[in-house]
């Protein structure tokens, strides 16, 4: 049986304190009846002696010691005397009751009591007899001394035995007591032990207890609060209250959780809804190749309310445009599937210019704005013929325009957000895109990214990201931008969709179909990618093999040159390379921004190099300057451009 | 002869009379009371004393008793002890309404009742020849309640004192029992000596009831440290026979003297009895002094009366103490005593008449003049003389027998 710790601990009290009470009471009892006693005994020996003495004078008198033997031998059978005797006037022992015989220690005291004149009264002495004890000696006068004197001696051995038996009683009394005190502690810290320890263990058995089996309290455990009424009865008490509500707030957890998970299942198949809402094919328009367009979404929660559309309204003009519903969430997104629809039917009228489409959507979405949600947009329509735009902005931020590598913000229409009321103005804007130039169209995702010092992204640093982005795909772009935006805002959550649409014009049909461009970085394995719009570009031209293997070892050339000797401060460059079809001639352009160098005037091919690291074996650049009819290297922004055209040989 | 039986229904006769008999018959009894030793240590005192008396007192009896009334003993048992003696006598005075007491055994014991005769003094109670030579029932104011027959102490230690100082031998010791009767006797010696002018040399002590077997070396020792030339011993038989036993043992061969209160018999019996266990004489230097003549000296009348009344008696012993370990004396001092006491006690009553009358005894004893009992010397009383004879007798153990002592000279310095 494991004995409890907490009676091993008061078991160790009430030993100590039964101890220290044992201890202080022995001696202050043993003390107080030793002085008691003692003074017992002097009087009773004061009374013996002077009792005797007084009845003795007339005996003595008698002369008759025999009877005087009898009276003191009478008293000597009293508790505690130890001896009496009668001394005459001169000293002399007369009567005693001393067996074998009087001892020396007395003989000395008489002479000495001698010595001392009598005062009439009975003198108390100690006196120490050898194996016999220690005394009280009492000696009163007969007749003032004149009769002799009276001795008595008190046996203190007797007052000894007396307190050590007494003691003994009360110490046994005292035992008797700690035992019983041993034992009702024992069972009253049982009592009190046992239901903690149950407690104890109930507590342990929550832990792995299944709540949604339901409560289990056990029939002990639930009984002690009416067993005992007090703390442990208390603390039984909260434990299965305790208990009850951890079910409750388990089950409610539990609901809770069902719940939100249905929720955020229901909320991720809104997601996928709305993702599927905005255009996510790119290209959209594959055949198409007036435009590069590309768009993103990154919703800040499952669903948002950014969308983005375009469609063409007719054969040669797209509209498109970029919207931010307020707010975010499931309202938003449900406001943005509204607002989306009704773009579209709005845009596929007749008559449909950027103005007239918001402000037919402007009235649709404040007829039932019950929750009073509005929508900044901006939508354009470009003629992919000429590469007009007519736009129109409800509110939102502005589009940038890149052309040549600069970017610039496009001039306010002055309208106001969809849904504020009915009565908004809104104005029209021009602009024409040249081939190659791209409008940069965002939301306020992008430039009121926060991170983590809550500092804002933006339109200066989507300007600066913006800069010198010449010559990219709008893929390439946005992905740029985004990157871009997400690194700043590295550590802070996403506080808003960040929503961004490029536009590319390409050029007329004949000029957009026939251009391929590509943007390379320095470094040898990106022939790869150069190989590649290679092949599409002969593809979509039927050039012949033979041209296609020219133009192919010309670009190598011309590129890994760039890259070796342009390029050769170890920094990472882009080097764009261009193809497009300028009949007769296919014209290839190669563009970097390394140091001023003509790769025309390349080196020759240095022989130390290892084999592995030129793909191309170096034919040199007269090879070039064969293969191509016409070269022309201009260093023009800071950028090489060397431009290469041969005519096509067809097959 | 009286069967056991007989004693048996004697003590059982008030009763019977009470229920069976007439007034008239009570009146034929005179009832006498005795507390006494008749169990412990002492106890062959008591019963020693009972036989002798009741030797003499049933022929008397049977010869139809005092004017007609037989004398009857009512004995209790005291143990020598004080408080049974003292509820004895009120027992006896009250109860039994006794004529008279007599036979007391022991000065502790006798001392103590002492103050009841004067307490019951409008009864007339008197207390007739106790076996003790104490002198509080000598002196005044308890001598008017006792008549004594025998010699005092003071006597028996004066003629041992007188007799050691002029043999030469002036330091003498004292062991004597821790009680009012070894006071007694040492009061004697001591007052012996101081008119000799000399002081005791030496004592020691021990107590009452201490048994033949008990040790008393240490009281040997205290003794000897003393350098004594005679040892006076006033003490119960037994313990006087120890003392003698590890006195001899230490080869100590100093003379002691022995008064009459040590049961001379008793005390030769035990030292007999030893010594033949031990080959060791042990009753050699002994002087045992006794107040009623040698029960060997044939010379005297009433030593052959008593030894004839003793062998009629036989063995018998009193019941209930006829215990059976307890061996009766043919012949004893004591029992001695005791036929003298009650040859003397028949005298008087027979002079109190046809009636006798309590009141009367006092002056009817001290009137008593000259009366011989056959002991050679012959017993007075007075209105200041309540002890009957004076005579002191010396004897010593030879042949395993006490005999008178013929001469002290042995002990001669």
């Amino acid at each position: 049986m494991k004995t409890s710790r907490l009676f091993t601990k008061t078991l160790i009290l009430i030993v100590i304190l039964f101890g220290v009470i044992a201890t202080a009471t022995s001696l202050l009892f043993g003390w107080t009846l030793y002085r008691s006693l003692t003074m017992e005994y002097r009087s009773k020996g004061i009374a013996i002696a002077k009792g005797v003495a007084d009845s003795s004078a007339e005996i003595l008198l008698n002369r008759d010691l025999a009877t005087v033997q009898a009276a003191i031998d009478q008293f000597d059978e009293i508790d505690g005397v130890g001896y009496v005797f009668v001394s005459d006037a001169h000293g002399e022992i007369v009567a005693h009751t001393f067996v074998p015989a009087v001892p020396k220690e007395v003989l000395s005291l008489i002479k000495q009591s001698r010595t001392s004149p009598s005062t009439g009264n009975a003198v108390t002495t100690t006196l120490k007899i050898e194996r016999l004890g220690d005394f009280i000696h009492i000696y009163a006068p007969i007749l003032a001394g004149v009769g002799g004197f009276v001795h008595v001696g008190m046996d203190q051995s007797f007052i000894r035995a007396q307190i050590w038996s007494t003691v003994a009683k009360q110490q046994g009394i005292m035992f008797a007591i700690f035992i019983l005190s041993i034992v009702a502690a024992y069972i009253l810290v049982n009592r009190i032990s046992r239901p903690l320890n149950q407690l104890a263990d109930y507590t342990r058995s929550l832990v792995t207890h299944d709540f949604a089996a339901g409560l289990n309290i056990p029939a002990a455990i639930e009984a002690l609060p009416q067993k005992s009424k007090d703390e442990v009865g208390r603390l039984a008490e909260s434990f299965m209250d305790m208990e009850r509500t951890l079910q409750k707030y388990l089950k409610d957890l539990e609901e809770t959780t069902a719940s939100k998970e249905r929720i955020e299942s229901e909320l991720k198949i809104a997601h996928e809804i709305q993702m599927s809402m905005v255009p996510k094919t790119f290209p959209p328009f594959p055949d198409r190749r007036e435009f590069d367009i590309y768009a993103t979404l990154v919703p800040a929660r499952e669903v948002g309310g950014d969308f983005y559309d375009f469609f063409f309204i007719d054969d040669q003009r797209l509209c498109f445009a970029i919207a931010d519903v307020s707010g975010k969430g499931v309202p938003a997104s449900l406001f943005m599937a509204l607002t989306k629809t009704m773009f579209r039917a709005t845009g596929g009228r007749q008559n449909a210019t950027p103005e007239i489409i918001l402000s037919r959507l402007n009235r649709e979405i404040c007829r039932d704005n019950e929750s009073c949600m509005f929508v900044t947009i901006f939508c354009c329509v470009v003629d992919a013929r000429t590469g007009q735009v007519e736009y129109s902005n409800g509110g939102h931020n502005l589009p940038y325009v890149l052309s040549d590598g600069a970017v610039m913000a496009l001039p306010k229409t002055g309208g106001i957000a969809l849904g504020v009321t009915e009565a908004a103005d809104f104005h029209a804007g021009q602009l024409l895109l040249k081939p190659g130039d791209q409008l940069i169209l965002y939301t306020d995702g992008v430039t009121e990214a926060m991170d983590k010092d809550d500092q804002l992204f933006s339109e200066r640093r989507l300007e600066t990201a913006l800069q010198g982005m010449n010559g990219l795909s709008s893929k390439e772009v946005i992905a740029k931008v985004v990157k871009e935006v997400q690194r700043f805002s590295t550590g802070a959550p996403q506080s808003d969709d960040i929503t961004m649409l490029v536009l590319g014009y390409v050029g007329p049909k004949e000029t957009a179909e026939g251009t391929l461009s590509v943007l390379l970085r320095n470094d040898l394995s990106e022939f790869q990618r150069l190989n590649q719009i290679v092949t599409e570009f002969a593809e979509r031209h039927g050039l012949a093999s033979e041209l296609v293997f020219r133009v192919t070892l010309v670009l190598e050339e011309i590129v890994t040159n760039v890259i070796l000797y342009g390029c050769e401060d170890g920094l990472e460059h882009e080097i764009s390379v261009r193809l497009s079809w300028e009949d007769p001639y296919i014209k290839l352009e190669v563009e970097d921004d390394g140091r001023p160098f003509n790769p025309l005037e390349a080196p020759p091919p240095d022989t130390g190099k290892p084999l592995a690291e030129r793909q191309v074996g170096g034919l040199g650049i007269h090879l070039v300057r064969e293969m191509m009819d016409e070269l022309e290297y201009r260093r023009e922004n800071d950028k090489n451009l060397l431009t290469l055209k041969t005519k096509t040989r067809e097959s | 002869m009286m069967t056991l039986s007989g004693v048996a229904l004697l003590r059982a006769f008030p009763l019977c009379l009470i229920l069976l008999t007439p007034a008239s018959v009570r009146a034929e009894e005179l009832l006498v009371g005795m507390s006494a030793a008749f169990t412990g240590p002492s106890r062959g005192l008591g019963i020693e004393l009972y036989r002798g008396s009741m030797a003499y007192l049933e022929p008397v009896n049977r010869r139809g008793g005092i004017h007609g009334k037989k004398i009857m003993i009512r004995a209790y048992d005291d143990g020598y002890n004080p408080t049974p003696a003292i509820r004895n006598t009120i027992k006896l005075i009250n109860d039994d309404d006794v004529f008279l007491l007599v036979n007391y055994v022991g000065t502790p014991t006798v001392t103590r009742v002492l103050p009841l005769l004067k307490n019951y003094r409008q009864k007339h109670i008197y207390l007739f020849f106790p076996f003790t030579g104490a002198q509080p029932q000598r002196q005044p104011p308890y001598s008017d309640f006792v008549f004594n027959l025998r010699a005092s102490y003071h006597n028996e230690t004066e003629g041992l004192v007188d007799h050691f100082v002029r043999l030469g031998r002036t330091k003498i010791a004292v062991f004597y029992q821790a009680d009012a009767y070894g006071r007694s006797g040492w009061e004697g010696v001591k007052d012996a000596l101081a008119r000799h002018g000399l002081k005791i040399n030496g004592e020691a002590t021990y107590r009452r009831g201490t048994e033949f077997s008990a040790s008393l070396k240490q009281q040997v020792d205290i003794l000897k440290a003393a350098g004594p030339e005679g040892i006076v011993s006033i003490g119960s038989y037994a313990a006087c026979a120890a003392l003698i036993r590890d006195a001899r043992d230490s080869g100590w061969k100093v003379p002691i003297a022995n008064v009459s209160f040590v049961g001379s018999v008793p005390m030769a019996k035990l030292l007999l009895q030893l010594g033949k266990a031990k080959g060791v004489d042990y009753t050699s230097n002994l002087i045992n002094s006794q107040v009623v003549p040698s029960y060997e000296d044939m010379s005297l009348p009433a030593v052959k009366e008593y030894r004839q009344r003793m062998d009629e008696y036989g063995a018998k012993v009193p019941h209930p103490w006829g215990a059976s370990d307890y061996q009766p004396d043919q012949y004893s001092f004591v029992s001695l005593e005791g036929f003298l006491n009650a040859k003397l006690l028949v005298q008087i009553l027979s002079h109190l008449g046809a009636v006798p009358a309590k009141n009367r005894i006092k002056e009817t004893v001290e009137n008593l003049r000259n009366s011989d009992l056959g002991i050679g010397s012959l017993i007075s009383f007075g209105p200041d003389k309540h002890q009957g004879s004076d005579r002191v007798y010396y004897t010593t153990l030879e042949d395993n027998k006490f005999v008178p002592l013929a001469s002290w000279e042995q002990w001669r310095k």
